[in-house]
This record gives structure tokens, C-alpha cells and sequence, in this order.
């Protein structure tokens, strides 16, 4: 795997709940009950498919993924620290020249930061329930962001 | 049977609690605590659509004989000045931590996509677990893109090489999928190449989702989608 460095293989060796966390992460998740189900997917067959890109994309070669990617992030997500390290190998694959001649198409990878917003916060309009209110209580270091366009 | 369908999904969790062979425990009771959590979240993504006719309803065929999966297609709207012969056609997965969800669940996105864009969107469903572990997903979303490629020109005069992929949090795994399967047909240089993704929220390592609010959410600075 000519794109994969060590970082990110140190990074699927992570359980869950040994992700790295943003500095304003919320202390308690009101549905920490839920928490195993949401490794059952995949944990029945960790072994084998922790090295596979089609479930990791972070390890997958760029010749395998669209030639425009954009990454719409939130940076109160436990997959911040990932998606940043996705893009910025993304973004080092683009500048290099491959030997599969994977670049002989035009590609870009853009990912985009929105501070203060949580995973999902899309799909949520109510105005009236705003869990990120609970985690401003929290020693917040918030990114210098704000939605912001990241271009390489 | 539509009826049948619709309790079958809206309860799944309950049922497989019980039902679904060969499941610890431990997920066995954390579903039948997720299932309050579906039914408000489904609730609340899919009444407002109840009497809408923004979107038709279609069963897409799979490998699996006689188990169709469910999605919802958005027209755009019909302008005299578009000269265009073939529309673009655009995927979108919906979240949901691979535990469920409704191709509702990003409705309003899908609209907006399909009135700005003049593509035809789709928003697909797919198999959930704890019951369908890793691949099962995965091959539902395969089938689906080759589905749409292979009946886009027909169905809604889309065209099959403007194809684009977006999906939100678990659905955002798989959009970054579709394009490492189907052989090839889905990646550059094959014509039916997924030529651009969009996600949200896009968990690209190991997909175990671990996130407070996974359904509630919020946004702070009620930010939108760029424009």
C-alpha cells in the first residue's frame, strides 16, 4: 500500500473508544448505552477487515476514490482527527505522481471545518435543543475555524 | 405489505432484539433501548414528507432475490430554458451509525440538490446491523450504483456518466466505497466513474461510529450547506 504511513496505521489499531478526542468534546454522551452497537457492523470481523480500504477509506489508494472529494466536517466529532489526517494524505497522493497514473485525471480534495458544530448537526434544525451548549462548560480550546474552506 | 414493510423497519430493533439469531446479549438489550430513540428520530425525519409529493418512492432489486431495497428519487424541477438531454444522477446514503435509518433522514438535502443541481438525486436504503454485519451494507450499496447506472437513461433520462455520490456520518463510509467496488466500473477511467463526493461527517477509519448526539445533532451558527 504505496499511500498508508504509520500514523494511520497506528490509527486502526484504535478501538472506538481510544479516539483521539477534539478539546471540546463533551464528558458524557446522553446515549452512552448505545456505544457498543455502534462498533457491531464491523467488530464480528475485525481481524480481516480492519486492513480493508473498502471500510477504511483513510487506507484505500487514491486511484480507487473519485477524482473531487469533499469532506464537510464538524470539529466537535470524535472523526475530526481522522478526517484530517484522510485529507491531508489525500491532498499529498494529489501532488504526487503515482506510478499507476492515478493523477492523470484532474483531482481535488477539499475539506471544510465547521467550528462549534457537532457530528450530524445538519440534521437537526430545532432551534430549542442544543447539546453544544453543554460542552461550552468544558475547557474549550476551540479550533481557529470557522467555516472554513481548507484548500491544500 | 407496504404497511408490513414499514412496521418491519420502524421496529427492527425490538423485533431483532428478540428474533435476530446469534446476537450477544449486550446488543440484544442496547437495542431495545435504541428502538424509542428510531421511533422519534423516524418520527420526526419522515411525518413532515408524509403528504409531500417532493419525492416518488422506488424498490430497487438486489442480489438478494425478492428483497428490494427501499429509496426515495427527487426530479428536478422541469425547465423549458435546459437544453441538456441527460440529467446528472447523484447517490445519497443516509447515516444513521449502520444501526438504521430512513432515506428521509436527508430529504430536505436531497431536494435542494435536486432543485439547484437539475440532477436526479437519489436517497437509497440498505441493511443495518447488529443483524447484518459488515459486508451486508456495503453489497446493498454496490447493487443500488449499479442499479442506478444501469437504468438511469431509462427511468429518468439521467445520464449514467455524470454520476455523483454524497452521504452523511455512516452513510458517508460508504460513499467513499462505492467507488472502490463493482469491479472497477465505478473508478476512474471506467465511464460510469463516480466523479465527485461529498460527505458529512465521514468516519474513514475502522467505521465504528463513537459520537454523542449521533441523532440529535445541532448546529450552533445554524449553518447551512456551501454553496
Amino acid at each position: 500500500m504505496p499511500t498508508s504511513n504509520s500514523s494511520t496505521q497506528v490509527d486502526l489499531r484504535l478501538k472506538p473508544a481510544e479516539k483521539p478526542k477534539p478539546a471540546n468534546y463533551p464528558k458524557q454522551d446522553p446515549l452512552f448505552f448505545l456505544e457498543p452497537l455502534y462498533d457491531s457492523y464491523v467488530a464480528p470481523t475485525r481481524p480481516v477487515s480492519i486492513s480493508n480500504p473498502i471500510l477504511n477509506p483513510i487506507i484505500a489508494p487514491i486511484s480507487d476514490l473519485p477524482p473531487k472529494i469533499l469532506l464537510v466536517t464538524p470539529t466537535i466529532d470524535i472523526l475530526l482527527d481522522e478526517q484530517l489526517k484522510f485529507a491531508e494524505r489525500l491532498k499529498e497522493d494529489v501532488r504526487r505522481e503515482t506510478e499507476d497514473g492515478a493523477n492523470a485525471v484532474r483531482r481535488e480534495v477539499q475539506i471544510m471545518l465547521f467550528e462549534d458544530c457537532m457530528h450530524g448537526w445538519l440534521a437537526c434544525k430545532s432551534p430549542y435543543f442544543s447539546p453544544v451548549r453543554l460542552c461550552k462548560g468544558s475547557n474549550a480550546d476551540p479550533l481557529p475555524l470557522n467555516s472554513t474552506l481548507v484548500h491544500d | 405489505m407496504e404497511l408490513l414493510r414499514v412496521l418491519r423497519h420502524w421496529f427492527a430493533p425490538t423485533i431483532d432484539a428478540f428474533f435476530a439469531p446469534a446476537l450477544p446479549f449486550t446488543y440484544r438489550w442496547r437495542l431495545l433501548a435504541l428502538q424509542p430513540v428510531v421511533l422519534l428520530t423516524y418520527s420526526l425525519k419522515s411525518l413532515p414528507w408524509l403528504f409531500s409529493n417532493a419525492f416518488d418512492v422506488i424498490l430497487i432489486p438486489t442480489r438478494r432475490l425478492n428483497q428490494p431495497l427501499r429509496a426515495i428519487v427527487f426530479h428536478p424541477p422541469y425547465r423549458s430554458s435546459d437544453e441538456r438531454a441527460l440529467r446528472p444522477i447523484h447517490l445519497d446514503i443516509h447515516g444513521g451509525g449502520f444501526l438504521g435509518g430512513l432515506p428521509e433522514f436527508e430529504a430536505d438535502f436531497c431536494q435542494r440538490l435536486s432543485r439547484e443541481t437539475g440532477g436526479v438525486v437519489i436517497s437509497a436504503q440498505y441493511r443495518y446491523s447488529p443483524r447484518h454485519i459488515f459486508p451486508a451494507a456495503h453489497d446493498d450499496i454496490e447493487d443500488v450504483s449499479k442499479w442506478l447506472v444501469q437504468h438511469a437513461e431509462k427511468r429518468w433520462g439521467a445520464d449514467a456518466k455524470v454520476l455523483t455520490v454524497s452521504g452523511f456520518s455512516a452513510g458517508a463510509n460508504l460513499a467513499l466505497a462505492v467507488s472502490q467496488m463493482g469491479g472497477g466500473m465505478f473508478k476512474w477511467p471506467s465511464q460510469t466513474a463516480v466523479k465527485g463526493c461529498v460527505t458529512f461527517c465521514a468516519p474513514v477509519s475502522r467505521n465504528s461510529i463513537l459520537s454523542p448526539y449521533l441523532v440529535g445533532g445541532t448546529c450552533q451558527h445554524r449553518t447551512h450547506l456551501p454553496r
